[in-house]
């Protein structure tokens, strides 16, 4: 009896204690800005005693803290990076240098790290540490933080190599630290980490999506870089409102070259995607904007499709499922399935970064002031249930986009200020500034009817069926086990389905799909088969693999407002 | 039913009541405790903080601790779990009522496999002690008990669907099939009888040849060292040696009267492994692309769900309960000695 009551006690202490530590950093977070970490005291060198930007100082701060930051530091990193040796030793050669923040496949693009800084520039890295006064004995030393699971298992080794590369300038000493994702990006957001690796995918087919949101002095805070130049900003402003194509291009320009110049982050490389498809199958088109459009795939002569008839093809994806609601979707497969089931008002050719007019029936008429964009609307457009669409339809999408505060509504709201519809078949959009590349975002998913069946008032992530404007409608969905989409019969766009039904068979593992794409129970293995199947499968008779360039970009942030006191 | 029999269940169902709620408070306070939140572990830097406390507002994570424990605790009670936080925020009913039944209909089979297969085996090698079989026996459990799961999965599936195709690869059916099939209790082989629905029982059937034999032969070698051990000993106890003396039948000795004598410690072991397989089958789940409790569980932490993850704790929880004593009231079915 008397043991019972000591286990007991012991029990409620245990809880008691938990419910303590549970309580106590929610304490500290309202009443004190939090604390970068420690750093370790072991090296000799110029220890900077790192605390936050948001920590203001206090009077008994002897020297007031100074960003750890300053652009010769920045480029001395940059110049000692070698993307091409991170590329071969881990990669095999399977990924691409990154140059700049936009991809080479995009418009506009440029190479300025590449023309600054060369493939490496060792000595020009040496000389700009010598000259802040670095030594052998006493190198720069800095924390590079990255998150060992979330960009997969090669992350640990690129780590590495930048380390190795960093530190045979002799001038500088890196320690390596890790954090799970979760825990880093709370971290990051915070201000905590000085330097550290982030992946980016983008959310429209323009340069503007690769450059303000680490470059503006508006948007950098969100993505940990905390960057703020009045030169850039009024470039990114100019060259994001300028409708000029020539003009555009010029501007892009001058901006790489100060972004390689002031070095805000620095790109690392861009990770492939591997597609492989079983014989015979044919219309496999991924160009720039990464949309896959099923409605134009088909089954040659020599096909043998999974499903033994060419009415239906199965495409095997790792990916989940996060919501099907154009108002509330934020992922790329949410957003294949949203662009498959639906037509946006903008839309690109299959295969290609060509814009072209989707739902609209031309390219919209521009106002002077390039505030306010008009889509004349086709008349022809039908639901797959077969209501027609006017524009009420992008009117109840903008004010559902608004209410209901899902994932997606940020990326609208933070260029759109208002949509109205004269007529039925006529949309306006009045933007918040001039922004030239509003076409480009139009083509996002979010910029599709809503389905008449879909609520005013609630987020339907998981709707039975998906009623959209597009080639397919989902006609049934098991969460993880497969979707089914069928072509839509009231479906008036271009390249109507080739194959009746195509058919999302959703795995756990890229292994397994691997296997299945071997032996033939899907015909295609899309997101995310990784290079080690690829590579395996590139050996299968039969079996073509096809390498994908996707916009999926690594890239080193350096947090400006991470703050030294008192070092060098 | 004796009344002390009665007072047993009854107190044992009673203290299943502090042992949820200490569990699910563990659980509400270190998934707080650790660090990264729903919101930002599932869009990470795409959003705005302002943008981000929006969304912590409308999934009511702004309120105060205490007020989403006891909100929490108060609809656990009514058994209501509310809805997730990530992957659609869909009702946690729904998403445990699809990955509960597909759990059990993997862990059942292999729970009977390993059982099986185990107990004879580690009864054979105890009869057969010190003779090449014996060695045998237990080499073989020792090499099947370090195998990585998912290897065994792996070369599994390359040998007997990729190079020999007879068995289906990975998931719960076949994809035309289920395109077709409508579940009413999501356990897909009950429910293929249900709708008389002959195909779709057969793909079931077939789906789960490999993935329950994978499971199953992983945790055969526990079952197999633990019964040889126990039979070596029970072998040697006086009252076989009286049967023997007697003239019992020598297979009906070992196989009944000592075998039987054995299942104590060999039903715990099951009661424990059923509990773990519940959240367990991990791997197993993730090579053959099986939608169960484990991979749910897993990713639902690293997305930071609290809800979801306090759901299925305090589901798990019961079930463990549950499952501990029914153990407890059949060791006195097994063993007469045993008396509540």
């Amino acid at each position: 009896m008397k043991s019972r009551f000591v286990y007991a006690v012991f029990a409620s202490l245990l809880v008691l204690a938990f419910a303590l530590t549970a309580c106590q950093p929610a304490q500290q977070a309202t009443t004190q800005a939090p604390q970068a970490p420690v750093e370790p005291t072991a090296t000799t060198a110029p220890q900077p005693t790192a605390t936050v930007a948001e920590a203001t100082p206090t009077e008994a701060a002897t020297e007031a803290p100074k960003p750890l930051w300053n652009k010769e530091l920045k480029q001395a990193i940059a110049a000692a990076i070698d993307r091409e040796v991170i590329v071969d030793r881990v990669f095999e050669g399977r990924n691409t240098p990154a140059y700049h923040m936009v991809p080479a496949d995009y418009p506009f693009a440029t190479e300025p790290f590449l023309d600054k800084y060369g493939q490496r520039d060792l000595e020009l890295s040496k000389k700009l540490l010598t000259d802040l006064g670095y030594t052998p004995d006493k190198p720069f030393t800095f924390d590079l933080w990255y998150p060992p699971e979330h960009y997969g298992t090669t992350t640990a080794d690129v780590m590495q190599i930048i380390k190795e590369q960093l530190e045979e300038t002799g001038l500088m000493k890196v320690n390596l630290k890790s954090q799970n994702w979760a825990e880093y990006v709370d971290s990051f957001v915070a201000g905590k980490l000085p330097v550290f690796i982030l992946g980016w995918f983008p959310d429209f087919v323009d340069p503007e999506t690769w450059l303000s949101p680490f470059a503006s002095c508006e948007q950098s805070p969100g993505n940990g870089v905390n960057y703020c130049n009045p030169e850039m900003d009024k470039l990114l402003l100019e060259a994001a409102s300028t409708t000029d194509h020539d003009k555009r291009a010029e501007l892009y320009k001058q901006i790489g070259e100060l972004y390689a110049e002031e070095v805000p982050t620095i790109p690392l490389f861009w990770e492939p995607e591997f597609i492989i498809n079983r014989p015979g199958v044919e219309g496999i088109k991924i160009g720039a904007p990464f949309e896959f459009n099923y409605n134009i795939l088909s089954f040659g002569p020599d096909a043998k499709p999974a499903s033994g008839s060419t009415d239906t093809i199965i495409i095997g994806s790792t990916d989940e499922v996060n919501s099907l609601d154009a108002a509330d979707a934020y992922a790329t497969h949410d957003w294949e399935i949203i662009k498959n089931t639906g037509i946006t008002l903008m839309s690109y050719v299959p295969g290609t970064a060509d814009l072209v007019p989707g739902a609209a029936a031309e390219p919209p008429t521009i106002s002077e002031d390039g505030k306010t964009y008009t889509f004349k609307l086709r008349s022809d457009l039908k639901f797959a249930d077969g209501t027609p669409v006017t524009s009420k339809d992008y009117l109840r999408a903008w004010e559902r986009l608004n209410k209901l505060d899902g994932q997606v509504k940020g990326l609208i709201t933070g260029y759109v200020a208002n949509v109205t519809a004269p007529d039925d078949l006529t949309v306006v959009y009045e933007l918040k500034a001039p922004f030239a590349f509003f076409p480009a975002l139009a083509a996002t998913a979010p910029f599709n009817p809503v389905p008449p069946d879909f609520p005013d008032d609630k987020i339907v992530q998981f709707p039975e069926t998906l009623n959209g404007i597009g080639p397919y409608r989902m006609v049934s969905h098991k969460v993880g086990e497969q979707m089914v989409l069928e072509a839509n019969p009231y479906y008036t766009g271009a390249d109507k389905p080739k194959i009746k039904t195509v058919i999302i068979k959703y795995f756990a593992d890229p292994t397994t799909m691997a296997n299945a794409v071997e032996n033939g129970t899907i015909d295609i293995a899309w997101r995310t088969v990784g290079p080690v199947e690829a590579v395996r499968l590139q050996s299968v008779q039969g079996l073509t693999v096809t390498t994908i360039n996707a916009p999926a970009l690594r890239y080193l942030v350096f947090n400006h407002t991470y703050m030294v006191g008192g070092g060098q | 039913m004796s009344a002390s029999l009665r007072n047993f269940l009854i107190t044992r169902i009673l203290l299943t009541i502090p042992m949820v709620l200490i569990l699910i408070t563990m659980v509400f306070i270190i998934m707080r405790v650790l660090p990264g939140d729903p919101i930002r572990s599932q869009l990470g830097p795409k959003i705005s903080e302002a943008q981000a406390n929006e969304l912590r507002e409308r999934l009511g994570l702004n309120r105060p601790l205490y007020q989403q424990y006891f909100d929490f605790l108060w609809k656990m009670i009514r058994l209501d779990f509310g809805t997730a936080l990530t992957q659609g925020e869909r009702p946690i009913k729904d998403e445990l009522g699809e990955r509960l039944p597909a759990t059990l209909e993997l862990t059942i089979p292999s729970m009977l496999f390993t059982a099986t297969f185990g107990i004879l085996l580690g009864a054979f090698a105890a009869k057969n002690r010190k003779k090449p079989i014996d060695f045998a026996i237990r080499l073989f459990s020792i090499v099947i008990y370090s195998i990585p799961i998912f290897f065994m999965g792996l070369i599994f599936q390359i040998i007997f669907s990729v190079r020999l195709p007879i068995l289906p690869l990975a998931g719960r059916m076949n994809t035309l099939l289920l395109t077709s099939f409508k579940p009413i209790t999501n356990f897909y082989v009950i429910d293929s009888i249900l709708t008389g629905n002959w195909p779709a029982l057969g793909s079931a059937l077939a789906h789960l040849v490999m993935p329950s034999v994978t499971l199953g032969l992983a945790l055969t070698g526990v079952y197999i060292r633990l019964t040889r051990i126990n039979m070596i000993e029970m072998l040697q106890s006086d009252f076989i040696t009286a049967g023997r003396a007697r003239g019992l039948p020598e297979p009906r000795l070992v196989y009944r009267h000592a075998l039987r004598n054995t299942f104590i410690p060999i039903m715990t072991l099951i009661g424990l492994e059923f509990a773990i397989l519940l959240a367990g089958a991990v791997l197993t789940e993730t090579t053959f692309s099986w939608p169960g409790m484990g991979r749910y569980l897993v990713e639902r932490i690293q997305l930071r769900d609290y809800t979801a993850v306090q759901a299925t704790i305090g589901v798990f929880a019961l079930f463990v309960g549950l499952i501990t004593l029914v153990m407890d009231v059949l060791y006195a079915f097994i063993d007469p000695r045993i008396r509540y």
